[in-house]
């Protein structure tokens, strides 16, 4: 007979000696791919607007550096009358296309095309009607429930708000962002979404009185706010959606995050296809100075 | 003289067969009154009997009895019950059953009753002088009459008592069936296989073409590319939802319990239903009802006992066994090891808890309490010569406690001080009992009725608590904190069949049946015992009919064609499942197969992909918004069976309708709940195999060619993209070896890599408004592939035989999985807060010797 204890022993010994292993790996750089993010603006009341294109490309994500911007490329927006509309690159800001003759309309269609490193992308947007905001205005609040801007436990003070019509009937999307001291306010982060983006199904063809684009922006007498009212089309508004889930920090995953695509193909090679959106949307601003 | 007449009766009815079978609509076969064909103008008379164990008594489901000379022949029903039409002359009777010796019985059937003239086993074994040919040693047998009934008494491979006669013997480990796609199985022979821990039957079901498992912490089946919850699991007549145990590392089923596996790969009859996939029935052990035995079996995980008592002087008997693991009572390394693999410890990076400026973070590794048990018992009693009840219990459970305190944790730089706890209990098992009554009207009717209720439910509850305690020069600040969470999901499936078998001549059989099953399902998920992140509850009602006729034709065609049909209430729908089974054979040597068929699946495993909450995967019934799943398979084959070889080749393809994907990801575009998508998927492929079939030295190769193709409108932007389990190059080798009372063997797999989505760069955005942020751009949907898998296993196991009258026969086995330690990439983890950012591989279980040792009295 096989002695048959020894044989334990030396197996639990084996079984020690075996250890799982985590190794590092090296793997080949991504495909490089154009981001596109373009936006072809309207402020509602007005013929101006600011017109860019931001053109950079994806980067190996190994590098430490911000990815490189687009120098060369051929930047043409076309509406849908046949009028063409060259973008060029800003002389200052490298990667940020510009032009000064376009004059957006609402319930124009505009396509953009542009032709980079061999290949033809293109993407086409209707620019949507935005509601005016009907008044501006503050009220002071406190809030025990959470943190404010400035760190307070219980923080107090004026938050802004507007008011506005919603159109009947028709599925209207929104976007908000709300300016203090000119600088953009609302992180975007999942939490936010919500701030940020809504749509009409709660509220169609109502008054909205008293929204809050940002419920814990606590302000004092003195500061200048800006809110925008911004319209999007339902492709834009999913996208948008999509990259603010996207947009939380990140920590180790198993699972990677999704893809998220926007309207803008290549034409030459699909299967290449580019990153970022293009819109068009009408801007409703207004303006107040806390007191 | 005799044998040219033979011929022309065969060519008039292909003739007159032909003929008819272009008029045949697909409904009129399983109607179709075979007696204007088959008849044959000898007088015949009927045999009938049973195929049982010549050890224990037991009957053995599934064998085949065949006429000997002709291609005709039967199988045994569940209890172990043929009945074949014979010429009314000498003739003979061959009995074949896995992991038996084959039997043979010559009859005077020209007596009434029949008598035996001769029964002896036939061991075929590797001739000395000519490849490929057998020398065939007979060896008395017992085979008797009593009361007009057969009793066949085949003799296992295994040991047998006082004498051991293993030599150069060996009998099949599992064959192909008469139904394309159709495995059976023996889990007598699986002990010569290697295995983690004990021979498991899902782990060495994994080893045949076609099945995969997919991680080697899984002992789920992986059917022709589909999902292990599209395998219905048949114990005993009861579905069971909980197959296995550890996180899937063993099986739910004691081997030792179990007496026949039958496993259908897809084109399944008519009788089964409810999956898309394929069928595994298990069939239990009735116990012996000779003698009372006694068996014990021990490993480094668990150990078990079984028993069995035979009843009323053999008209019952009653088995029971038992197992449970020991790794929370005594300590296991293996146990050690294997959760180790499962929880991902990295030992060189033990994570601080406070982040960076923390100092005096302590971390204790606990490894948690965990058990799994499960019991089977079965009570069978045999009333009457026409009558067996049968009384199934099967109970599993799996239970893991993690309590983890920490104190004297620091932050900040040492004010603040505080406790951490942890307390975490995962709990999921099985439940079912099935009472079966099968009675024989007739000798050629029989008719089984089933009762059977199977519970499953998976609790997950954690709870963790913090409080700290932060000291300044002027003031003490307190801290404390608690969050909890919740998962439970519960089946309750509860079934009634009336199953009916008419074997109205050799060349006809029909069955028919009817069934209705309820199923509950529960799901629900609560955070701080208040907020429900998801809740589910669901009844479901299924009636269900079915009818499948088998024919044979001029004893070379076999046409099965049957159709179920299963009303719905949730849908209220009814679903009309086709089913359709051709076999021809073309020479003894070569048949081809073929088999389609239709098939609906009315409950859906919602997958969660965290793998130490494998059992958090929950069932939900289909109702209005999770509709049922559907499938069509078509299968072809082709197989070339020579005497010690089995060569074959089949062909598969599989629709399937309605999958599921659940996640939390992308809740703007999910199909319904913010949870899940919906979508279609098609699974093709090719399987070649060559098989040894006998001799000391078997076993097979196989090769698979397969991809699996998902579509779901609303991910990957509506592209197809393969399934995260596909594995497109797929070999298996499985050689074992006997050598007196050793026996050795060696397996291979190797399969490519499975896809994966990974981040492919990453790249800048400012349209959010705030400040330029930046994305990680993901690859599509499984556009990546993980390093090709491969690992070898090899065991040893010595069979044991005292000689006294306290004999015992015993066996001890030694395995060594993944021989070469192979690291094999089971997936692939991105650090994206560190930059550069971390990609690291996870290995799946690196080289790991397992022993285990089994007596029986």
């Amino acid at each position: 007979m096989i002695k048959f204890p020894y044989v334990l022993l030396i197996i639990f010994i084996l079984m020690f000696s075996a250890c799982e292993e985590i190794i590092q790996i090296e793997l080949d750089d991504g495909v490089t791919r154009l981001v596109v993010e373009g936006r072809i603006e309207k402020l509602k009341g007005s013929r101006n607007g600011y017109q860019r294109i931001i053109l950079s490309t994806t980067d190996n994500y190994f590098s430490q550096v911000s990815p490189p911007s687009v120098n060369d490329a051929k930047v043409i927006v076309y509406d849908d009358f046949g009028n063409s509309y060259p973008f060029t690159e800003s002389a200052t800001q490298p990667g940020v296309y510009e032009t000064d003759s376009l004059f957006a309309e609402v319930f124009r269609t505009y396509t953009l095309i542009i032709d980079y490193d061999g290949e033809t992308y293109s993407g086409e947007v209707r620019m949507l009607s935005v509601p005016p905001i009907d008044s501006i205005y503050q009220e002071f609040q406190e809030d025990t429930r959470s943190f404010g801007n400035r760190g307070d436990d219980s923080p107090e003070g004026y938050i802004a708000m507007v008011d506005f019509t919603d159109p009947a009937g028709a599925q209207n999307y929104y976007q908000w962002e709300i300016l203090l001291d000119g600088e953009f306010q609302i992180e975007a982060d999942p939490a936010n979404l919500f701030l940020r983006l809504q749509n009409d199904e709660f509220f169609d063809g109502q008054k909205v009185i008293g929204h809050q684009p940002d419920n814990t922006l606590f302000l004092d007498p003195g500061q200048a706010v800006v809110i925008r009212q911004i319209a999007l089309s339902q492709l834009a508004y999913d996208y948008y959606s999509l990259l603010f889930s996207q947009s939380a920090e990140r920590g180790v995953f198993d699972t990677p995050p999704a893809t998220v695509r926007g309207n803008v193909q290549n034409i030459t090679d699909p299967g290449h296809y580019p990153l970022g959106y293009f819109s068009a949307a009408e801007v409703a601003e207004a303006y107040l100075i806390i007191f | 003289m005799k044998k040219n007449r033979k011929i022309r009766i065969h060519r008039i009815y292909l003739h007159l067969a032909l003929k008819k079978s272009l008029y045949f609509s697909f409904f009129s076969l399983l109607f179709y009154k075979a007696s204007t064909i088959a008849a044959v103008p000898a007088e015949k008379n009927d045999i009938k009997g049973y195929v049982i164990d010549k050890e224990s008594g037991e009957a053995l489901p599934y064998a085949n009895v065949i006429l000997s000379g002709t291609y005709r022949g039967t199988a045994t029903n569940t209890d172990g019950y043929f009945v074949l039409s014979a010429p009314a002359e000498l003739c003979s009777l061959t009995v074949h059953f896995i992991g038996y010796a084959k039997h043979q019985v010559v009859i005077d059937n020209s007596k009434k009753p029949p008598k035996l003239v001769q029964s002896y086993t036939v061991t075929e074994i590797e001739s000395k002088t000519e490849w490929n040919k057998k020398d065939i040693i007979k060896r008395k047998a017992p085979a008797e009459f009593r009361d007009d009934f057969l009793y066949i008494s085949m003799q296992s491979a295994a040991i047998q008592g006082e004498e051991v006669t293993v030599t150069a013997e060996k009998y099949e480990m599992w064959k192909s069936s008469e139904e394309v796609a159709q495995v059976t199985f023996s889990p007598r022979q699986i002990s010569a296989l290697p295995s983690i821990g004990e021979p498991d039957i899902f782990r060495s079901l994994q080893l045949l073409p076609g099945i995969s498992g997919v991680s080697d912490g899984s002992a789920g089946l992986y059917v022709r590319g589909g999902t292990p919850d599209q395998n219905l699991v048949l114990l005993d007549g009861m579905t069971v939802y909980h197959v296995d145990h550890f996180f899937g590392f063993f099986s739910a089923f004691n081997a030792d319990a179990i007496k026949d596996v039958q496993v259908y790969k897809g084109g399944y009859p008519a009788k089964y239903g409810g999956r898309l996939s394929s069928v595994v029935e298990l069939t239990g052990k009735t116990g012996d009802s000779n003698q009372k035995r006694l068996g014990v079996g021990l490993n480094l995980m668990s150990a078990n006992v079984l028993g069995e008592v035979p009843l009323l002087n053999g008209m019952g008997s009653w088995i029971i066994s038992a197992r449970r693991s020991y790794s929370d009572l005594i300590g296991s390394p293996m146990y050690n090891k294997l959760f180790d693999f499962l929880s991902d410890t990295e030992p060189e990076t033990p994570q601080g808890f406070g982040g960076p400026g923390g100092r005096g973070v302590q971390q204790e590794e606990v490894r948690p309490d965990f058990y799994f048990y499960d019991l089977n018992s079965k009570l069978s009693l045999l009333p009457t010569s026409r009558d067996i009840l049968a009384l199934s219990f099967y109970s599993g459970r799996d239970n893991m406690h993690d309590l983890q305190e920490m104190g004297n944790l620091r932050f900040g730089g040492g004010e603040t001080t505080g406790t951490r706890g942890r307390d975490e209990t995962t709990d999921w098992g099985n439940t079912g009992i099935s009472l079966k009554w099968s009675h024989r009207w007739h000798d050629r009717f029989n008719s089984n009725f089933l009762l059977a209720r199977s519970s499953y439910f998976s609790d997950h509850v954690t709870n963790l608590s913090f409080s700290t305690t932060t000291e300044d020069t002027s003031d003490v600040l307190r801290g404390r904190g608690n969050f909890a969470s919740q998962e439970n999901n519960a089946i309750d499936d509860f079934s009634l069949r009336f199953d009916n078998d008419w074997q109205i001549n050799n060349s006809y059989q029909l069955e028919f049946g009817i069934g209705a099953k309820n199923i509950e399902t529960d799901y629900i998920a609560t955070v701080s015992d208040t907020f429900n992140v998801f809740e589910s509850q669901g009844a479901s009602h299924q009636l269900s009919f079915h009818l499948q006729s088998k024919l044979n034709f001029f004893e070379r065609l076999d046409i099965s064609a049957g159709i179920r049909s299963v009303y719905y209430d949730r849908s209220a729908s009814y679903y009309t499942e086709p089913r359709l089974s051709l076999q021809f054979t073309v020479t003894d040597r070569l048949k081809a197969k073929a088999a389609a068929g239709r098939f609906t699946q009315f409950i859906h495993r919602i997958v969660n992909e965290d793998v130490l909450e494998g059992s958090r995967d929950f069932w939900l019934v289909a109702d209005e918004n999770l509709e049922p799943g559907r499938a069509g398979h078509l299968i072809v084959g082709l197989e070339y069976d020579t005497p010690g070889y089995l060569f074959s080749i089949e062909g598969y393809n599989k629709n399937m309708e309605n999958l599921l994907e659940f996640s939390r990801r992308f809740q703007d575009r999910a199909d319904f709940g913010g949870l899940f998508f919906f979508g279609s998927g098609v699974s093709r492929g090719v399987e070649f195999l060559a098989q040894k079939k006998y001799d000391a030295f078997n076993g097979w190769i196989s090769y698979t060619l397969g991809d699996i193709e998902h579509k779901f409108p609303n991910l990957n932007n509506g592209e197809p993209f393969p399934a995260s389990h596909e594995r497109t190059h797929e070999t298996k080798a499985v050689g074992t070896y006997s050598w007196g009372r050793w026996n050795f063997a060696a397996t291979w797999v190797f399969a490519s890599g499975q896809p994966y989505t990974a981040p492919e760069g990453q790249y800048n955005l400012d349209l959010l408004g705030d400040n330029t942020r930046s994305y990680y751009h993901v690859s599509d949907k499984n556009a990546n592939h993980l390093p090709d898998y491969h690992r070898m296993d090899i065991s040893a196991s010595y069979k044991m035989a005292v000689k006294n009258e306290h004999g015992f026969d015993g066996e001890l086995g030694l395995s060594i999985f993944n021989l070469y330690n192979h690291n094999n990439v089971w997936y692939r983890k991105y650090d994206l807060e560190v930059s550069p950012i971390v990609i690291t591989d996870v290995s799946m279980l690196g080289i790991t010797p397992t022993l285990y040792v089994k007596v029986k009295f």
